[in-house]
């Protein structure tokens, strides 16, 4: 009796960890660095609107 | 393009990064270059404004946080010690590898090194070295600057750096073709900002791992691309038009309106105010005693309003405006910004007939009769009025005379 209760506790304490990983690996990718460049060009000295 | 997208929108450029550096960490700013001017020519009476305006435009861009400016030819007609001056005064991170003086040394720092979330990037600055840039960097500078070749410092700057940073960075002011030489010659280059040539890429060119950018022209849009910087490298790209729905920075308008209300003051006069044109005599009324019915059909079109509405908007001494709301802006006996004479505010009659002395002298002399699209095109332009070409028709029929 015990020892499907073991086996059973094992697996279900495998897939957990399994899971765990899974969700912090993909968590690590999301949310790794990250850089955002904003940029322009060919300015001009325009300031703003004329009229 | 999008109609509603305003030309100079610094103060929705200044609010647009505030809020995305509140969502976000990790924001490098930059520019490509030809920031401060659009003329390879500054008239005498003009270069006064054009200093105080480069000086606001870098003071406002210190304000917004920006990280490295390419110099651009344009930037140059200010005078390399003009921007010596502004680096040294205000700390401004101009950027360029291949721009050097007279003995070969370099003029402005080769690159910057910006820590983002723990990692490096590298930013530096070339400028193309075409026969016809090399020349006109010369001629701008009196042959005090030459233009070295941007694939050689590029190339110094990827070996001097490397294992130091990161991500590099290359700003180009080279136009889009040499864009692609660039990336795909010299290693170790992640990312092209491009100017000179005035492209929008609302989708990144990829030249095998390097990404090409640029963000078309006079701050219509912020270019925004977001990158991992994992392995994969995965990014995405947006240009984010600048209209109504981006609020503009009260602090960065403010800052606008005390440089309108100081040239105001040295071109106007202190407390004076230019009377409105509907007060002063025109130089239509010379036209008049042979052309009665085209100049009072002029009169009833916006033409002869233009210089008013720069009065509203409290423009009516910024050049920029003024070239295209006053007749034959610093020309040969046009409207000057020294003289300001009422008599050649709005657009009159020489603006697009020509000077009217040589017709007066001779009534068979006259410079253009019947002008076309064209000369309409240098101020009605297509990031001013999107439509002017299409419908084109239907608008001279509003001037007809």
């Amino acid at each position: 009796m015990k020892r499907p209760f073991l086996a059973c506790l094992s697996f279900l304490c495998a897939a957990a960890l399994v899971s765990i990983s899974v969700s912090t690996n993909s968590s690590r990718a999301a949310d790794g660095p990250k850089l955002a460049v904003a940029y322009s060009s060919n300015i001009l000295g325009y300031l703003e609107p004329c009229g | 393009m999008e109609t509603g997208v305003q030309l100079g929108g610094l103060y929705k450029k200044s609010t647009y990064l505030e809020q995305y550096r509140k969502s976000q960490s990790g924001l490098v700013v930059v520019d490509s270059g030809d920031l401060l001017n659009e003329d390879e020519e500054i008239p005498e009476s003009v270069v006064q404004s054009a200093k105080l305006k480069a000086d606001l435009i870098v003071r406002i861009l210190k304000y917004i946080g920006i990280d490295a400016v390419n110099v651009g030819e344009m930037d140059l007609v200010l005078g390399v010690d003009y921007l010596k001056e502004l680096v040294k005064k205000h700390d401004f991170p101009f950027v360029s590898a291949n721009l050097v003086d007279d003995k070969g040394a370099p003029i402005f720092k080769r690159y910057v090194v910006k820590n983002v979330n723990g990692k490096n990037v590298g930013i530096f600055g070339v400028m193309g070295d075409t026969s016809e840039m090399v020349s006109k960097v010369q001629q701008i500078t009196g042959e005090t600057v030459s233009v070295q070749d941007p694939l050689k410092a590029a190339e110094a700057i990827v070996n001097e750096l490397a294992g130091k940073v990161d991500y590099m960075i290359a700003l180009t002011h080279q136009g889009t073709n040499r864009d692609w030489v660039i990336a795909r010659r010299v290693k170790g280059i992640d990312l092209v900002v491009g100017g000179h040539d005035k492209q929008k890429t609302k989708d990144p060119f990829e030249a095998d791992k390097t990404l090409i950018v640029q963000a078309g022209e006079k701050n219509q849009y912020q270019g925004l691309l977001e990158i991992t910087l994992d392995g994969a490298r995965a990014f995405h790209n947006k240009l984010v038009p600048f209209g109504d729905e981006v609020p503009d920075d009260p602090k960065v308008k403010a800052m606008i309106t005390e440089y309108n209300d100081k040239i105001a003051e040295i071109y106007g006069g202190t407390g004076e105010k230019a009377p409105p044109p509907s007060n002063a005599v025109q130089r239509s009324a010379v036209c008049e005693p042979c052309h009665a019915d085209q100049v009072k059909n002029w009169k009833t079109s916006d033409h002869a309003k233009a210089y008013s509405t720069l009065v509203g908007k409290q423009k009516q001494f910024d050049p920029k405006c003024l070239a295209c709301h006053t007749t034959r802006f610093e020309q040969p006996e046009g409207f000057t910004m020294k003289a300001q004479q009422p008599e050649l505010m709005n657009v009159q009659c020489e603006s697009c007939h020509g000077l009217r002395k040589d017709h007066l002298g001779d009534a068979t002399r006259i410079a253009s009769a019947k002008p076309g699209m064209d000369l309409c095109l240098k101020c009605h332009t297509p990031d001013r009025c999107p439509t002017f070409e299409t419908d084109y028709k239907t608008l001279v029929e509003k001037i007809k005379h």
